[in-house]
């Protein structure tokens, strides 16, 4: 499996690393027409990428998403159905152009750590568990998506206040077109991020008898939740809007990041220490 | 006489009683949004404190307590306040409206029609229904209004979710205040007492049940008793998943420990000591003025690269207990005691034989009494629908009328909360209508 997991990584790697570059071209180069060329490579790097986690569940007899190296998998995985999925419902296909570059990092990240399986210890075989990780790194994914779209925001508004109406900004959405993916984006990852901290804490208590441990990881997952939670709040009940919202968000995904890559390296420890 | 002045009319209506404005101030959404990132970093600083710090220094002290009450109590005042209002929202629409209030909405759209009169109003009506909307016709003296709606539970849905993290609080509270967590456990053949709960429990057999895989963690399975004045009250296997519950309270298997069997022997005397050790006990010889301490069992022995000892996997091929001695408070190197294989000390007061005879296992517990969970559970629950009410289902209204001074269907619409979401449902009602005109 090592060999034929590590060459289908590495095509995963190739079609996403291609996609992202023809977008990028086709983001900037306002006489060309390559998205419909980079959005079937993303597609079939996206193919590749499953084939891979299916390969994975199969021989190893679990479902991927108990390492480190796998969770960035499964992360990227989501996120390119989060796309795919705004593209049907929306015809939102310019998030490709921002989005690609974002998910190739997160598979290119996952290089760096052990592709090795792992032995789970018998308390970690659970349907609570699995539903606890599964649901977040959805919800990290939605969050990601959302983190581009105002980024794209930031972007379009810049260049709107400085009177620049160049070939990139006709390419993207308007304001407040891209301020309400982004609420729907961030609603459905709230959504699941609650379901997910109330799944893990069902776990915990099923297992070890209590719901909350005040680890460095429920605390930062309580941040995350809280800090959503006043970008909805703010959103939906003080009028905020656009510019204020897009910067809450960054602030939310950041702390995303900081919850899923440096508490599980440099603030590990407790129930949390393998993910 | 002086005539009291009064206040000018805008001042009279503005002016609330101190008590309103204390209430307007403590049900305020900016107190709630204050309060909830004041905990957020609050948490930020705890997690750069030592986890058990961190609890007992910030998360159980009054003033974070304090903080999460206010919190509460935002919740609770703003919940309050706005069940009223989304009510009348929800269940109390203005279903009349006339072209022209139609045409001042924010979404709307005049369309020209063949045919004058209730047939175009007829075929709006399908269409609605067809989009999912719940119509009713209003007759007035300007005319007929159709009016379609759909998602009205979704005005609710912030309502109960703040009552969620109302029940949430509460069941922590709850849980706190009537429950316990506490730790114990030990071997075949040992009993604890727990005080809070007044129960005792006897460890019965403690059994190992090996994987596949001899490096993965096994299972134990062990029998308890619980006893109270001398009365079985439960009894159960605990093990990894599958905890014992009675009374509200849950003992969960938590880990398991190696305990060595150790004799140690004088030879001068014959006599012998039967002693058990967990990892980290000590014994110490009087007579030898010599002090044992246990380090580590390895129930597969191995030494790993650097002069490490180890353990290659769970199952027991070569048991090895990792020991030092103390004399005369001198700490000697550590060294090794394999199964069945005596090892003599040489003390200032003579030798002494040491056999590892053997090896079990004790099964350490969790034990949480928190008669909060119901609760817990019913507002998680509650959040969920809540938080489902909110997102996904948008309440929207549209309002049509015909318009008999231009010859145009007038059609309106508002959402709660999402401009964009009834902007995309007013274009597929304009354009079924219009392919209905066959335009």
């Amino acid at each position: 499996m090592n060999n034929v997991g590590l060459a289908f990584y590495i095509l995963s790697l190739c079609f996403y690393f291609s996609a992202a570059v023809i977008f990028l071209i086709d983001l900037t180069a306002s006489e060309k027409q390559l998205l419909p060329i980079a959005r079937i490579l993303l597609i079939i790097g996206f193919i590749t990428l499953t084939l891979l986690m299916i390969g994975r569940s199969v021989v190893y007899r679990y479902i991927p998403l108990y390492t480190f190296h796998e969770t960035l998998l499964f992360f990227a995985w989501v996120a390119t159905i989060v796309l795919l999925v705004l593209e049907r419902a929306y015809h939102f296909r310019a998030i490709y152009y921002f989005a690609t570059p974002l998910l190739f990092g997160f598979l290119f990240f996952a290089f760096f750590f052990t592709p090795a399986s792992v032995d789970l210890w018998p308390e970690l075989r659970s349907i609570w568990l699995f539903a606890h990780i599964l649901t977040v790194i959805v919800a990290y994914g939605t969050f990601a998506v959302a983190f581009v779209v105002s980024g794209m925001y930031l972007l379009v508004d810049n260049h709107l206040k400085k009177k620049n109406f160049s070939s990139l900004i006709s390419k993207l959405p308007s304001l407040d077109i891209l301020d309400y993916y982004n609420y729907k984006l961030v609603s459905v990852g709230f959504f699941l991020l609650t379901i997910s901290i109330f799944l893990g804490a069902m776990w915990a208590q099923h297992v070890w008898g209590a719901l909350w441990r005040w680890e460095h990881k429920e605390i930062w997952s309580g941040i995350t939740w809280i800090i959503y939670a006043a970008y909805l709040h703010t959103r939906l009940m003080s009028g905020w809007q656009g510019r204020k919202v897009a910067m809450l968000n960054t602030l939310g995904f950041a702390t995303v990041l900081f919850n899923y890559v440096i508490v599980r390296f440099f603030l590990t420890g407790g129930l949390h220490q393998f993910y | 006489m002086a005539q009291e002045t009064p206040g000018l009319p805008e001042q009279q209506s503005t002016q609330a009683s101190p008590i309103k404005q204390i209430l307007n101030f403590l049900s305020s959404m900016q107190l709630g949004i204050i309060l909830l990132l004041l905990l957020a970093v609050i948490s930020v600083f705890a997690t750069t404190q030592e986890m058990n710090t961190a609890i007992s220094s910030i998360y159980t002290s009054w003033w974070f307590v304090g903080i999460m009450a206010f919190t509460a109590l935002n919740l609770l005042l703003c919940t309050i306040e706005r069940i009223g209002p989304l009510t009348r929202q929800a269940f109390q629409p203005k279903r009349e409206m006339t072209a022209d209030g139609i045409k001042k909405m924010q979404i709307n759209r005049v369309i020209k029609v063949k045919s004058p009169g209730d047939e175009p109003l007829a075929s709006v009506q399908q269409i609605f229904k067809s989009n999912g909307l719940q119509t009713t016709v209003q007759e007035t003296s300007e005319g007929i209004t159709l009016f379609g709606e759909r998602g009205k539970f979704g005005y609710f849905g912030s309502i109960v979710t703040h009552l969620s993290l109302l029940l949430i609080l509460l069941g922590a509270m709850y849980g706190a205040l009537t429950g316990y967590e506490t730790r114990n456990g030990g071997m075949s053949g040992d009993n604890f007492f727990v005080t809070q709960g007044n129960w005792r429990a006897d460890i019965g057999e403690v059994r190992m049940v090996f994987e596949k895989d001899p490096t993965v963690r096994p299972r134990v399975y062990s029998d308890v008793t619980i006893t109270r004045n001398g009365k079985v009250i439960k009894e159960g296997t605990v093990s990894i998943n599958d905890p014992l519950r009675f009374e509200g309270t849950s003992i969960y298997h938590s880990t398991f420990l190696w305990i060595s069997q150790v004799n140690i022997t004088d030879p001068a005397t014959g006599t012998v000591e039967e002693l058990k050790f967990f990892e980290g006990d000590r014994y110490f010889l009087q007579d030898k003025g010599v002090q044992f301490e246990s380090l580590a069992f390895f129930p597969d022995f191995t030494m790993a690269a650097g002069g490490r000892p180890t353990s290659k996997s769970y199952n027991p091929n070569r048991p090895v207990l990792a020991y030092r001695i103390t004399i005369n408070g001198q700490q000697e190197p550590w060294d090794l005691l394999e199964l069945n294989e005596p090892a003599t000390l040489e003390t200032p007061n003579g030798p002494v034989e040491i056999t590892l005879t053997g090896f079990e296992n004790a099964a350490v517990y969790s034990i949480a009494k928190n008669l909060g969970r119901p609760i817990l559970f019913i507002g998680a629950v509650l959040m969920v629908i809540g938080l489902y009410m909110s997102f996904f289902l948008f309440p929207r209204r549209f309002w049509a009328t015909f318009d008999a001074k231009t010859s145009s269907l007038v059609v309106g619409g508002r959402g709660y909360r999402n401009r964009l979401g009834v902007e995309q449902i007013m274009e597929r009602i304009e354009s079924e209508i219009r392919n209905r005109e066959g335009e």
